[in-house]
């Protein structure tokens, strides 16, 4: 009896409604898509000196003053550079010129420096890109600290560590070798930046000059106060310090 | 004449797919997820092309605002607890728990230590007011030996804070942490270059000279 009562058990529709659930995680979806930062901002190293009263003023500036560029930030975004020969020309207002940012202005004139140009170590700089970036996947992972060495060898002028988009292994390994011993020799000149944002300057000005150092291969800059031969420059071009 | 017979469909719509689809998404979401933090004091950072990340973890964020006005902040709560132990110390002052549990709940300190205590029992709203309009102190405490600004001293009670965390952990978990807070300058495109400076000077004097300057990405123009 029981038996055939079961049997004549209606079928049951299974179907179930699932549009409740697809309205729950549309708002879900929205509520994280709203409350996540999928863009994380980067992040630009910057190393300053340490204070250190035993400093000497000598030992600040080594580098040659033909090699040197200096860059002052001014007031509503302008921007000067001042290149000297000879180190006793320092001061004089004439040398000062104002220039653009990006591409054409600051860049050209770093790129085109008399006697330290910059443009060769962009080109090694590019050269080391193609290379690494022909790299497989995985080779690239075990080359990123061979890549960064040889960054950090470009920007002190050893730009013959590539060649025909090819990283020199056999120059690569002489020259690790020699910056561990201090013993290097053959560089092309590099440019020393020095780098004198006045008060009125803004962060943003401070920040594009220092990713311009690191588009422009730059390995020696510095962030400097400005002191009295800079501010007569700067007097002597009509340019407000404060 | 026959009526028109209007035959009725059935207009079920099966909604499984879609709702795979959508914990599909659901799931990527709440995986991915790093929340926005609330920050009262907002600033818009200015751009390069520099590709590193600003690190998830151990930081600690210093905002400078257009006005030049100085916030700190950290993204461990153990930190900023141990932290605010020792600038209470310093500073002589002192919290009810309550007002403990407020302060360990906020996203930036931007009030002096002794207005703190004050600043923690106001509504949401008016914190909101103060914090735009305050900061944290940045000029020397006169009355103090080592002449250290109350900045210097939240940088420093921030740093020994998590060294102290640090110190605590298991061999194992200390490689899953950074050993000590990065500092990350945060600050506006328009903030004056004289604020920052004074920022970074006063970085300079605690012997803290590594820093990250936070940025946005921007395409370098051919």
């Amino acid at each position: 009896m029981a038996k055939k009562k079961e049997s004549k058990q209606k079928k049951m529709n299974v179907r179930v409604d699932f549009t409740p659930m697809v309205d729950m995680m549309m708002l879900l979806i929205t509520f994280f898509m709203l409350c996540t930062s999928l863009a994380k901002p980067q992040a630009m190293h910057l190393t300053m000196p340490a204070k250190d009263e035993n400093m000497q003023a000598e030992d600040k500036d080594k580098s040659k003053t033909e090699q040197t560029i200096t860059i002052y930030l001014a007031d509503n975004d302008k921007l000067y550079y001042y290149i000297v020969d000879k180190k006793e020309d320092f001061g004089n207002p004439e040398f000062l010129k104002e220039t653009t940012w990006g591409k054409e202005g600051i860049r050209e004139a770093l790129r085109n420096h008399r006697h330290a140009p910059v443009k060769v170590l962009m080109d090694a700089k590019m050269q080391l890109d193609n290379w690494f970036n022909a790299l497989p996947k995985t080779q690239q992972e075990a080359n990123d600290s061979v890549y960064n060495r040889a960054l950090i060898m470009i920007k002190k002028g050893h730009v013959d560590v590539v060649n025909n988009n090819q990283l020199d292994q056999a120059k690569y390994n002489k020259i690790d070798k020699d910056m561990k011993e201090y013993t290097e020799t053959d560089m092309v000149p590099t440019l020393a930046v020095n780098i004198k944002p006045l008060n009125n300057s803004s962060y943003d000005n401070l920040v594009t000059i220092l990713d311009e150092m690191q588009i422009c291969c730059i390995g020696k800059y510095v962030i400097d106060q400005i002191n009295e031969k800079d501010i007569a420059i700067l007097d002597g071009n009509g340019i407000a310090i404060e | 004449m026959g009526k028109i017979k209007i035959k009725k469909n059935d207009v079920w719509i099966d909604m499984t797919p879609m709702s795979d689809v959508m914990v599909l998404l659901l799931t990527f979401f709440m995986l991915s997820a790093n929340f926005v933090k609330n920050e009262v004091v907002k600033v818009v950072t200015p751009a390069s092309q520099t590709m590193a990340k600003v690190p998830s973890s151990a930081t600690l964020d210093i905002t400078i605002d257009p006005e030049g006005r100085v916030l700190v902040a950290t993204d461990k709560t153990v930190t900023m607890e141990k932290a605010l132990e020792q600038m209470l110390k310093e500073r002589e002052a002192s919290l009810t728990p309550d007002q403990k549990k407020v302060f360990l709940a906020s996203t930036q300190i931007g009030v002096p230590v002794k207005n703190l205590a004050q600043f923690l029992d106001m509504t949401h709203e008016e914190q909101v007011k103060v914090l735009k309009s305050t900061g944290i102190p940045t000029d020397s405490i006169q009355a103090r030996e080592d002449k250290m600004s109350e900045f210097q001293l939240w940088v420093k009670a921030m740093k020994n804070g998590y060294k102290e965390w640090y110190n605590d952990l298991d061999d194992a978990e200390k490689g899953e942490h950074a050993n000590k807070l990065e500092i990350c300058i945060k600050a506006d495109k328009q903030t004056p270059y004289s604020s920052v400076k004074m920022v970074i000077a006063e970085l300079q004097d605690i012997n803290e000279s590594r820093y990250k300057l936070v940025t946005q990405y921007k395409k370098l123009e051919d």
